[in-house]
């Protein structure tokens, strides 16, 4: 049997492809002004690995905010969760005699800041900041809720094809949670607006 | 903006490989931050944050030479080197080669000890420009030449120890006001003890840790 | 620059990882199926310095033999690599063969290898239980991975090994080794206390701490996560899981089970010949639950007859004060990482520095002459192991590569300044 972890090499595969992503020609146009932009996300979350559960992933959100500048360097902080995890069913051997009812879900919470790129309809994000793992599990009616806190890795590449005041794109964004060992990827739908302008 | 690896006139980058030209010369000051994984030092997470110090001057034919001083009590580290690199269109290529001297001091509770070591890292980058960001990726080979570590009354020194890994850095250099903001993170797979802050772990293994860096260049 | 990125990208995923790491077996059992078993005390005669002749690379120049639980193993110095082997007689008990695993300490290669005893005279003496008259030498192969051993390797017998009064032990970190170290268990596991003898240890440290539930089990970390257990809901702090649920949530990364300290000193009472045990103490709150747990395997361990002697480490000023509020039993030992006074103080047996803070020769001999044991922490490194065992001259030294102390004290070491046992 082997087990690898491949943790920050992911996130190095994940850089190496958005190296791959981002395309080899200038923007070209008008200046673009400082913006203050509002978006949140809506997806699907996927965990990576080989972990075994009853069901794996599920509907993430977030929310976001972020500085663009003209040069199309950018900054952002966000909020997000998403369902991992979660399993259910019947365990012997755990209470002698028995077999007992044993129910299991690991959810994820994150407050991460970063820099991005905007670059034609393409925005590219790298970032880190706090996750909560939360476990809920149940055995045999006693139930406990640990929570876990992880430094966690995002990077994150979304396309946009409603790209004005208003921007509505599709996009991934990649999650590792350092300690924990804990990767997932979210695929989204991003809605974002322009509350601020200014040259 | 345009495609191409030329940089801006009067405009110098301290990791882009073509950053300087000839006698021209660019600074930079900023912070690196180690995080190294609980697989590496055990336990609980350790965040390792660097004041570091950057110095280039250019010379003709795309030689430049390079001085880096990273601090903290905890490790500092002056790196110098020499840096070739040559404009191929697109992308701009450079190979270089730093020679590091290290040295640290950790004096809290159940530790007396510091230590010194010479570290030799070859290496090649290429690099290309988006939107006016100069992207650059370095590839380096760390090669340790000599450690010695002092703990309390007694001393260990070790010689030709060896490569001691590699690293992989993705840095962005971004024209910000009158100068250069830059940004990035490096991926190690090194040796635990190729620097002080894990010569005394055991582990031949290389193991993964993440440096992430933030700067301005003036 | 598409295509570099790809490349850089592979290079890094490729790159990285460990693995959890199986020993090789001979296939369908190898000449020990249907061996006789080495007579009991036999083994303790192939315990020997030995030459390596052939092969130095991998094994080194010089190996130290010990004989454990029914094995014998040999360390290498530095680096090279170790073996651990079990004998058994064959050819109606004319040959004597010792088979088993390699390992090179810290690179992950490994292989099988098969062993002779010579002279003939000496495998027939060994496999009826006395003593050979003339030295032994052991001649046979070893092999890369699943191979059966082809590679000719020959162990010259060179020195009888050191025999120190007072004695010097070898100190087991984590049960054995720590998961990271690859040595065919979990750290803090049944199986790693099960394998700690062949390792070279003739004691072990283990880390325990409290469940929700109040069973003082062994882990490492406060919280469980992946460097150290399987399963997704295994995660977070250890205290908030009862031990039910850490049975039905968590596996170690051998896919062991969480054990508790209960059953790690059954193991080590009534499985092994270790000598000790070092339980460190993970919090406060744990300190009782380990005193009672220690009491109960003590009276056991006496009526079975077996020296056991139950350590009880505080690493803090918090422990330490902790152990002097808590109704103990006056005969319940213990070991403190702080200074010489602290131990003094906390009325305890043990100083357990950390080896960083030097060899401290003089205070080392001090603290031996006023009857107490000294016994530094954690070292794993050849250069770093002779300082200390040279300059300091410890009870013991607790290491995740116990083969490795072993080989150097009986290069380098001398006898402890004391106690006299």
């Amino acid at each position: 049997m082997t087990i690898v972890r491949r943790g920050p090499a992911i996130f190095c595969l994940a850089l190496g492809i958005l190296l791959c992503a981002a395309p080899c020609r200038a923007a070209a146009g008008e200046p673009r002004p400082h913006v203050l932009e509002l978006g949140a996300w809506a997806g699907y979350a996927l965990p990576l690995g080989k972990a075994v559960a009853d069901e794996r992933g599920g509907r993430a959100v977030g929310v976001q905010i972020r500085y663009r500048s003209p040069s199309g360097l950018g900054a952002f902080i966000e909020g997000g969760y998403a369902p991992l995890f979660s399993s259910r069913g019947r365990i012997a051997g755990i209470i002698p005699g028995r077999t007992v009812g044993l129910s299991s879900s690991l959810n994820a919470w994150l407050v991460t800041g970063g820099l991005a790129v905007d670059w034609r309809f393409l925005r590219l994000d790298g970032g880190l900041g706090l996750g909560i793992l939360s476990v809920r599990s149940t055995l045999d009616g006693v139930t406990i809720s640990p929570l876990q806190l992880d430094l966690v890795y995002t990077v994150a590449a979304t396309a946009f094809f409603i790209d004005r005041v208003v921007r509505l794109g599709a996009g991934v964004r990649a999650v590792f949670a350092s300690s924990s060992g804990i990767n997932f990827l979210v695929f989204t739908l991003n809605l974002g607006g322009d509350v601020l302008r200014r040259r | 903006m345009a495609l191409g690896a030329t940089p801006t006139p009067r405009q110098t980058y301290l990791h882009y490989p073509t950053g300087v030209g000839a006698y021209e010369w660019g600074g930079g000051i900023g912070l690196t931050l180690d995080i190294l994984s609980t697989r590496l030092v055990e336990s609980e997470q350790r965040f390792v944050p660097r004041l570091t110090g950057a110095f280039r001057y250019g010379f003709p034919a795309g030689f430049s030479l390079e001085a880096t001083l990273d601090a903290i009590v905890l490790v500092n580290e002056l790196r110098m080197g020499l840096l070739w690199s040559i404009d191929t269109g697109p992308v701009a290529w450079a190979l270089h080669d730093r020679l590091g001297l290290w040295f640290g001091y950790i004096g809290v509770d159940g530790f007396d000890t510091h230590a010194v070591g010479l570290v030799q890292y070859p290496g090649a980058s290429v690099g290309t420009i988006i939107a006016g960001h100069h992207l650059s990726l370095a590839f380096e080979v760390i090669l340790v030449h000599a450690q010695r570590v002092d703990f309390g009354d007694a001393s260990v020194s070790r010689v030709n120890t060896g490569y001691g890994g590699f690293s992989l850095r993705l840095l962005l250099e971004s024209p910000v006001g009158p100068g250069v903001l830059y940004y990035g993170a490096t991926f190690f797979q090194a040796s635990p003890d190729y620097q002080l802050w894990l010569a005394f772990s055991d582990g031949r293994r290389k193991l993964q840790f993440v440096r992430f860096h933030l700067g301005y260049e003036f | 620059m598409r295509r570099t990125g790809w490349i850089i990208a592979l290079l890094a995923a490729t790159a990285c990882g460990s693995g959890v790491w199986e020993m090789p077996v001979f296939p369908d059992g190898g000449l020990l199926k249907g061996a006789a078993v080495l007579p009991d005390p036999s083994a303790k005669f192939l315990e020997a310095l030995f030459r390596i002749e052939g092969s130095t690379s991998t094994f080194g120049d010089l190996v130290a033999s010990r004989a454990r639980d029914g094995g014998v193993s040999f360390f290498g110095s530095g680096n090279k690599a170790y073996s651990v082997l079990r004998p058994g007689c064959v050819d109606d008990a004319g040959t004597l063969v010792l088979e088993g695993y390699w390992r090179n300490a810290t690179g992950g290669r490994t292989g099988l290898i098969r062993l002779f005893v010579e002279p003939p005279e000496a495998a027939v003496a060994l496999c009826r239980g006395e003593e050979p008259v003339d030295p032994v030498g052991l001649r046979g192969a070893w092999g890369s991975g699943g191979d059966l051993p082809d590679q000719p390797l020959h162990l010259a017998w060179e020195s009888p090994l050191k025999q120190p009064n007072p004695p010097f032990r070898v100190v087991a970190h984590r049960g054995g080794c720590r998961t990271m170290d690859q040595c065919g268990a979990s750290e803090n596991s049944l199986e790693v206390i099960r394998i700690a003898g062949s390792l070279g240890a003739d004691a072990i440290e283990i880390d325990a701490q409290l469940t929700a539930d109040g069973v003082p089990i062994l882990y490492h970390d406060l919280s469980f996560s992946d460097r150290l257990v399987e399963g997704v809901y295994c995660l977070g702090p250890v205290s908030e899981f009862p031990l039910a649920h850490v049975r039905a949530l968590c596996k170690l990364e051998y896919g062991e089970q969480v054990p508790t300290l209960d059953d790690a000193l059954r193991v080590i009472v009534e499985e092994t010949s270790l000598v000790a045990v070092w339980i460190d103490i993970k919090t406060p709150d744990a300190i009782a639950g380990c005193v009672a747990a220690t009491n109960r395997w003590r009276a056991r361990a006496e009526a079975l007859g077996r020296q056991v002697r139950f350590v009880h480490g505080l690493y803090s000023d918090e422990m330490v004060d902790a152990w002097l509020r808590s109704d103990l039993p006056s005969d319940a030992v213990c070991l403190v990482e702080l200074d010489p006074k602290d131990v003094r103080g906390a009325g305890c047996e043990v100083w357990a520095p950390r080896w960083t803070r030097g060899p401290m020769g003089s205070k080392v001999k001090r603290v031996q002459e006023s009857g107490r044991t000294v016994a530094f922490w954690t070292l794993d490194e050849q250069e770093f192991i002779d300082v200390v065992l040279t300059d300091a001259r410890p009870n013991a030294i607790c290491t995740n590569r116990p083969g490795l102390v072993f080989q150097r004290f009986q290069m380098v070491g001398e006898s402890p300044w004391g106690p006299n046992p």
